[in-house]
């Protein structure tokens, strides 16, 4: 890197800003996709957005390729660095700007972490639905760049369902101001396209929220069954029974040892071959009145047991094990490969039948966690990334299963996005049409390319070079 | 027959072209009978260097700006019908000139909701809907239909398919670029398929009917009906100066729920009337139907909600300066309001133009008047966006295939 654009990028964001230190840049390397790592070249922490345009700027003056960087939690390597490229990260931006408690809504800075939103709502009641697994760690910012889910998205909806306006810095440090919170936007809707877009376009360093009224009653029952199969199908009537949950999610039986025997441990049963967690909120008799249906539901299809959260401990303890559960799959497997697909809810029994099928006939073990409700499917892959000949089978097995759900008429991902890890299979789903627009779009916000380079688009619609982060092994 | 039209039945047929005022000028309109009739229309603009102006029953085209050239219409109302509809997954892809009307019974029939609700009298079709980025009367319970909206699938400038998301209630693969399309008018590509998430028909339905002397009065009874009916589907007022004004809740979902809700209402604001099942449905369309703004002239007051009740008494008091009559359907939950005009000439027009400019909100123009279209702001002023929105309109569309100048910022 540039001495003198190193020099430069101190006085914009002080020394503590920048990470040029070989040491200090390892925990850079990757995301939550570990097997895909390279060492960026430098690290910049600008500490607002004045600060950020200025970066982007000498970096746009400079040619460099940038990598916008939230907590690094990302799992389809949106995160990882490029060759050559700086990566530009928001850990300095966290503050809670404005919450309006009367028209429900926040502006915070990019790098706040999701759960801290929440926590600074609680008083007024309120509280952001978008829940990801990482939400103790996650960034706002990152969850605008990925469109992140999360379990109570089956009720309220993915990240662009709550993200009311944006303030980016542009490729070349330019900053477009749309946060203003407003019904309906102005025109064409730059801030829906611009949510989910990896990184692509530019980096948010603000965003202005829709905060959610906290329920009155909320009821976690979960479920306990013989087998996955059941589970699932449980699931189906539910949703085909027009019942209105706030969160279906199911663990299969690997994954439940492995929470049971992890700091995480929620009391699930052991012997169980799969617990279902369904949760319920609104008002006392909504409540009360859905609860009913879905036990009735559970016991039809055969739960063995229900057990109920009493109070917010026990239910906070449910939900540590099922979010807690990809950390305590460390346990089992030195290295877990989180797949991330999405099927269409009425063939969810049949294609996590497949998932289990296409590991098993790999001999590998397989861990299920997915969010039933939405269809949204995690298949968490064990292995150990020091052995090359597993890691390929590992990684056979992560593309069968994507073709496999794209051909029942799902998609390549519900929340983790395309980054590196699915860039090869943009084509199972997309005509060279269809990826040809996308680079048009793309080539609007970013006409240099330089805004993570290689990610989400395959080479030949965007016709650039792709740098290729190592793998481990390699 | 003008040249246009000529080449037009090459590629529909005799019976697939037909004529259409817009903007004051005589048209030809073209109905492709399926999506690669469409595209070869596109494709024939293209090669001519011609516009095209995507409509469906056009219900909405007074709600733009004049475009700077239209060559013909295109017209989807022959692309018609339920592509794929299966009640287990809560979602539906249907053909962009399918009549909303249409599609609200196939979801119904299948034990779904169809949001956006929208006014559907005149033909309205859900591509239309989308394209105009129309958010129903449902909105406060379904949110607004960019929410609902899962994807599209588009033909481009350059006459090649564009899938946009998917028929999926959760993705995120790819760029959403059908987030461009809603709302968009038309501008960035031709609208052929829309998919939909759909929601479960409630169990239990009620309408309650409340009647206040004034606007202030109203808007403080809407209030407390929103704050005991967290769960409404809608909650409206509507009235006009100098009259009664009425202040409506609707409320649908789970029977205890909703018996709950009605008994809160009920105490909250005192007498008034109710009906429920089929009577309160009628009631919930015969407010849809009252939204529709075609035909008169409208101004849309949007903002955040704790801003919008004194902005509408500002906007009202200035109509009535100016001796205007009119209607306002109103929804404080959601923070819009419609002021429609029972008779506008142009002069006055501007003067509420001038005067709405200083509210403070957005304010969108809808059925003004044709010489007014060009001249006043319907859209509201530009934004930080604009820049790059232009060059999104430029990028995908640099030929002018798709009209110019008829959205935000005359994209």
């Amino acid at each position: 890197m540039d001495p003198a654009l190193v020099h430069e990028l101190r006085r914009v964001v002080g020394e503590r800003g920048v990470i040029a230190e070989p040491t200090r840049l390892a925990p850079y390397e990757s995301d939550g996709l570990a097997m895909l790592h390279r060492r960026p070249e430098l690290v910049v922490l600008p500490g607002s957005t004045d600060e950020a345009a200025r970066v982007m700027r000498l970096l746009h003056e400079a040619g460099v390729p940038v990598v916008a960087r939230g907590a690094g939690t990302g799992l389809s390597g949106g995160a990882t660095p490029v060759e050559g490229g700086v990566l530009v990260g928001t850990a300095r931006m966290r503050r809670v700007i404005e919450v309006d408690e009367r028209d429900r809504w926040a502006r915070v800075e990019a790098g706040l972490v999701n759960v801290d939103l929440t926590r600074a709502c609680a008083e007024h009641d309120l509280f952001y639905a978008p829940d990801p697994s990482s939400q103790m760690a996650c960034t706002i910012g990152g969850n605008v760049a990925e469109n992140s889910g999360g379990p109570h998205c089956f009720k309220h909806g993915n990240t662009t369902r709550h993200v009311l306006g944006l303030v980016i810095v542009t490729h070349d440090g330019e900053v477009i101001d749309l946060s203003e919170p407003r019904p309906d936007p102005l025109g064409l809707d730059l801030v829906g396209l611009f949510v989910g877009s990896e990184g692509t376009f530019g980096l948010a360093t603000e965003v202005t929220v829709r905060l959610v009224p906290t329920p009155a009653v909320t009821e976690t029952v979960l479920a306990v069954f013989r087998d996955l199969d059941a589970a699932c199908d449980a699931v189906s009537e539910m949703i085909a029974s027009n019942l209105e949950p706030s969160a279906l999610e199911i663990l299969d039986r690997l994954t439940i040892e492995a929470v049971e025997s992890s700091v995480f441990a929620a009391g699930y049963p052991r012997d169980a071959e799969a617990v279902l967690l369904v949760e319920c909120e609104g008002s006392e008799v909504e409540v009360d009145s859905t609860s009913t249906d879905v036990r009735a539901i559970l016991e039809r299809f055969g739960a063995m047991d229900l057990r109920t959260a009493r109070d917010a401990t026990e239910r906070k303890k449910l939900w540590a094990g099922r979010k807690g559960a990809f950390g305590a799959m460390g346990r089992v497997a030195p290295d877990l490969y989180v797949a991330d697909a999405v099927v269409p809810r009425t063939k969810l029994r049949e294609l996590v039948a497949r998932t289990v099928e296409i590991c098993r006939e790999r001999g590998l073990r397989l861990a299920n966690v997915f969010h039933a409700g939405d269809g949204n499917l995690h298949p968490n892959i064990c292995y150990d990334r020091r052995d090359p000949e597993e890691t390929q089978r590992v990684l056979e097995a992560g593309e069968l299963i994507l073709r496999t759900c794209v051909e029942a008429g799902g998609s390549l991902t519900g929340e983790h996005g395309v980054g590196l890890e699915k860039l090869d299979a943009m084509p199972f789903l997309f005509s060279e049409d269809d990826l040809r627009h996308f680079a048009t779009v793309r080539s609007v916000w970013d006409p240099d390319l330089r805004m993570n380079p290689g990610k989400l688009l395959p080479m030949r619609a965007c016709m650039e070079i792709r740098p290729r982060p190592t793998r481990a092994g390699e | 027959m003008s040249g246009v039209a000529t080449e037009l039945e090459r590629v529909v047929g005799a019976d697939g072209v037909g004529a259409r005022t817009i903007d004051g000028a005589p048209v030809p309109e073209a109905r492709p009978a399926s999506e690669e009739e469409a595209r070869e229309l596109v494709r024939l603009a293209g090669a001519n260097g011609w516009t095209l102006l995507p409509l469906g029953a056009g219900t909405k085209l007074g709600w733009c700006h004049p475009a700077e050239r239209v060559d013909f219409a295109l017209a989807t109302t022959r692309l018609r019908g339920v592509l794929r509809y299966e009640p287990g997954d809560g979602t539906v892809s249907a053909a962009a000139g399918t009549p909303v009307a249409e599609l609200r019974e196939a979801a119904r029939a299948g034990g779904h909701h169809l949001s956006p609700e929208v006014p559907s009298a005149a033909g309205a079709t859900i591509g239309g809907v989308v394209a105009a980025g129309q958010s129903g009367v449902d909105r406060l319970r379904y949110g607004p239909v960019r929410n609902t909206l899962l994807g599209t699938r588009s033909i481009q400038a350059d006459a090649t398919f564009l899938e946009s998301g998917g028929q999926l209630v959760k993705n995120v693969t790819g760029y959403d670029v059908h987030r461009v399309h809603c709302g968009g008018h038309g501008a960035a590509g031709l609208l052929v398929a829309v998919y939909l998430r759909l929601f479960p028909l409630p169990e239990s339905q009620v309408a309650m009917e409340f009647e206040r002397d004034d606007l202030a009065s109203a808007w403080g009874a809407a209030t407390e009906a929103l704050a005991a009916a967290p769960e409404a589907v809608a909650v409206s007022v509507r009235g006009s100066a100098g009259g009664r004004w009425r202040v409506e809740a609707f409320l649908a979902g789970r029977g205890a729920s909703v018996d709950a809700e009605c008994e809160r209402v009920a105490s909250a604001l005192g007498s008034g009337s109710f009906a429920q099942g089929d009577d309160a449905e009628e009631a919930r369309a015969t407010l849809r139907e009252a939204r529709a703004r075609d035909g008169w002239p409208h101004v849309r007051l949007q903002c955040v909600p704790s801003r919008l009740e004194a902005a509408l008494e500002r906007a009202a008091a200035r109509a009535a300066e100016l001796g205007l009559a009119v209607d306002v359907v109103a929804h404080p939950g959601i923070a819009t309001a419609d002021l429609r005009f029972r008779e506008l000439d142009d002069e006055r027009a501007r003067a509420l133009a001038r005067s709405f400019g200083e509210l403070g909100v957005d304010v969108l123009w809808t059925g003004a008047p044709d010489p007014l279209r060009a001249e006043l702001d319907l859209f509201g002023p530009a934004t930080a966006g604009t820049p790059l929105a232009r060059k999104l309109k430029a990028a995908l569309d640099p030929a002018g295939v798709f009209p110019r100048g008829r959205t935000h910022g005359r994209i």
